[in-house]
């Protein structure tokens, strides 16, 4: 087991050394010069030169990923302004180095996805192992149904529509948003309270659906008629047995969610008002601020990849081939 | 003495997609204590479905089970799920064919062999595991204390077959059902296997129900032997008159079709002709009648009548027109 977790962290690391060099370069790729944009109205080519200087990017550009990477580890300098490790890049537009401004947003868009993530699991486990257990009956029916209906709306529509029923009509909610944790702890669970419960309703009817499946194509595997013919009660080989089997498929379908969630974490924090790393990816493709679109990107790729890396952790707990 | 199973009239049927098929029709056997009863047929014959009918394990929202199985004065077949737990794993208990696949691969091999046993008695944990080791050790595996802690695919394929019987033997049972032990195994392992059914049957008086689907295996171990056809039972009788001298044409189109160690070394192979039938559209008449090479002494009858089980000398039974024409001629 403790083999597993080593392999697995370098394997994690190898992923986001790559992730890494891929948007660096992608970066270079794109048309725009972000000495150009820093430069201002009056711009000569004199001045170009020295910001160009000044940022390093009249370097060759190996040499400026080895600059970058550096950066991550030990911190830069552009021009006067020190960027303390890990420096993520200095944003032109905001003039402020990368990892601040993600450090300001990234707990938002990780409240809403921890916190939704836990609600959705347990409710679209919890109610798809119950649909699973009282199959063909009314109660089943039912939830499947509601599955249905639920997996077929969007974030947007049951957010905004909760959010003029349950909070400015009935008054029942706090105004969703995102404060702190640290600052005020009541407020933050407030603030989040419809955002997490809209992604719930989304997408754990999904899970309800998924999770039923799974538990009774695990009922038909021949370990869990071994079960019964243990004499143990239908409840325990649901449980027990068949429930091992579902989860497994459950975790490895939420490990690949996870970076649909991330994805449309841009719709979610724009409903709610959320200024999250997704508003702030959208808003530096928007004005076109390199720095701050390779810094997202490598934050949300760490952020999938630890996920990831968490989930087959889960996997190896679950299932004890994984760990070989 | 009465013996211990009693099957009488057992019928089984599975709704599929395709229609209802008829898996096990009208059997009737007897089985002792101490005694193996082999049950011998091609994939598709009813023989597995007869043995997880027995214990009610087939998944009952698409299974249809008729008649009686009397197990020590009770008709398990009359029971409900609760009613036959009660005896699965306890006093009746299944090994299953491939043991990879029966054995759940996410818990121990403790847990497996401890699950059942401690909720039918209560046993604390400790208890239950020095029992577990206990029979893990009697079927032969080393080093049991260790091992079961293990998972099955920590164990090779012979190992888990024993970890299986282990498990079967967990609350000491009357009978076992047995199914497809060994088509698993390579053949050394098989004949320890069946060995060490051999020897746990002797020292318990255990009877065991063995489903398989080679006669090898039945000779080796079998008393008495069932031969099913397409879910109905052609020929049954005590095992070495059953093999050495056929009364059915499938038993002996099977007999020919397998290698022997003592006959002539060149001799020839004989496969029965055709393939088992189709379930959901059974042949009229004798359902074996399109691949029988004794039908052409018979007649029409072998296409429109069903022929039943006529008992004959010696405790053997076939159902076969054959031997009708053959009594009433003499």
């Amino acid at each position: 087991m403790f083999g597993f977790i080593i392999r697995r962290g370098l394997g994690a690391a190898l992923i986001l050394f790559a992730v890494s060099a891929v948007t660096f370069f992608l970066f270079f790729a794109l048309p725009s010069d972000p000495a150009r944009l820093s430069c201002g109205k009056t711009c000569t080519p004199e001045i170009l030169a020295t910001i160009r200087h000044n940022l390093g990017v009249d370097r060759p550009l190996p040499d400026q990923y080895w600059q970058f990477l550096h950066g991550i580890v030990a911190g830069r300098h552009y021009g006067a302004t020190w960027c303390a490790a890990p420096c993520l890049g200095y944003s032109f537009v905001n003039q402020q180095p990368v990892t601040a401004t993600l450090a300001d947003r990234f707990p938002a868009t990780l409240s809403l996805a921890v916190g939704a993530s836990v609600l959705i699991l347990s409710i679209g486990v919890g109610l798809g192992v119950i649909a699973a257990l009282r199959r063909g009956q009314k109660l089943d029916k039912r939830l499947t149904a509601v599955a249905l209906v639920g997996s077929s709306m969007q974030v947007y529509f049951v957010g905004i529509v909760a959010r003029y029923l349950l909070v400015d009509e009935a008054d029942l909610l706090p105004q969703p948003g995102y404060t702190p944790i640290t600052g005020d702890p009541g407020k933050w669970f407030g603030g989040m309270i419809l955002p997490w419960l809209t992604l719930a309703v989304v997408t754990a009817a999904t899970y309800v659906r998924f999770t039923r499946s799974s538990m009774i194509e695990a009922e038909s595997q021949e370990y869990v008629r071994t079960a019964r013919a243990q004499g143990l009660p239908p409840r325990a080989v649901h449980l027990r047995y068949a429930w091992r089997g579902a989860m497994t498929l459950v975790l490895t379908q939420f490990g690949l969610d996870l970076g649909v969630f991330l994805g449309s974490a841009v719709i979610t924090e724009t409903t709610f008002n959320i200024h999250g790393i997704a508003q702030l990816a959208v808003s530096s493709v928007t004005n076109l601020d390199l720095p701050m679109i390779t810094g997202t990107v490598l934050v949300a790729a760490a952020f999938i990849v630890l996920c990831n890396a968490a989930v087959d952790l889960c996997y190896a707990f679950i299932d004890p081939r994984v760990r070989l | 003495m009465r013996p211990l199973l009693t099957v009488e009239d057992l019928s089984v049927r599975f709704r599929t997609e395709g229609g209802t098929v008829q898996a096990v029709t009208g059997l009737g056997f007897e089985l002792r204590r101490g005694r193996t009863l082999a049950v011998v047929g091609e994939s598709g014959s009813g023989k597995s479905a007869t043995g997880l009918a027995l214990l009610g394990l087939h998944n009952r929202l698409r299974t249809e089970v008729t008649g009686r199985v009397e197990f020590d004065g009770v008709d398990l077949a009359a029971l409900d799920e609760r009613g036959v737990s009660a005896y699965r794993g306890s006093r009746i208990a299944m090994v299953f064919q491939d043991a990879l696949t029966a054995l759940s691969p996410y818990h121990t091999v403790e847990r497996q062999l401890t699950d059942g046993y401690r909720r039918r008695t209560g046993a604390s944990r400790p208890q239950a595991r020095a029992r577990a080791v206990e029979m893990l050790a009697r079927v032969g595996i080393p080093d049991p204390a260790r091992r079961v802690q293990e998972y099955p695919h920590e164990f090779s394929g012979g190992m888990r077959q024993r970890v299986m019987i282990a498990m079967a033997l967990m609350g000491e049972p009357d009978l076992v059902i047995a199914d497809e032990p060994t088509t698993a195994l390579d053949v050394t392992v098989q004949a320890q296997i069946l060995d060490l059914l051999a020897d746990l049957q002797a020292e318990s008086q255990l009877a065991i129900l063995l489903i398989t689907h080679d006669l090898g295996v039945v000779s080796g171990v079998a008393h008495d032997v069932m031969v099913m056809y397409a879910g109905r039972c052609v020929e049954y009788g005590p095992a070495a008159q059953v093999l050495a001298a056929p009364e059915h044409p499938y038993t002996a189109g099977l007999l020919r079709s397998v290698p022997t160690l003592h006959g002539p070394a060149d001799s020839e192979l004989v496969p029965i002709p055709g393939s088992p039938p189709n379930l959901l559209d059974p042949p009229s008449g004798c359902a074996f009648h399109p691949r029988c090479d004794a039908r052409s002494r018979v007649g029409d009858l072998c296409t429109t009548a069903v022929p039943s089980l006529l008992p004959g000398s010696g405790g053997r039974s076939r159902a076969c027109h054959l031997a009708l024409e053959r009594s009433t001629a003499s």
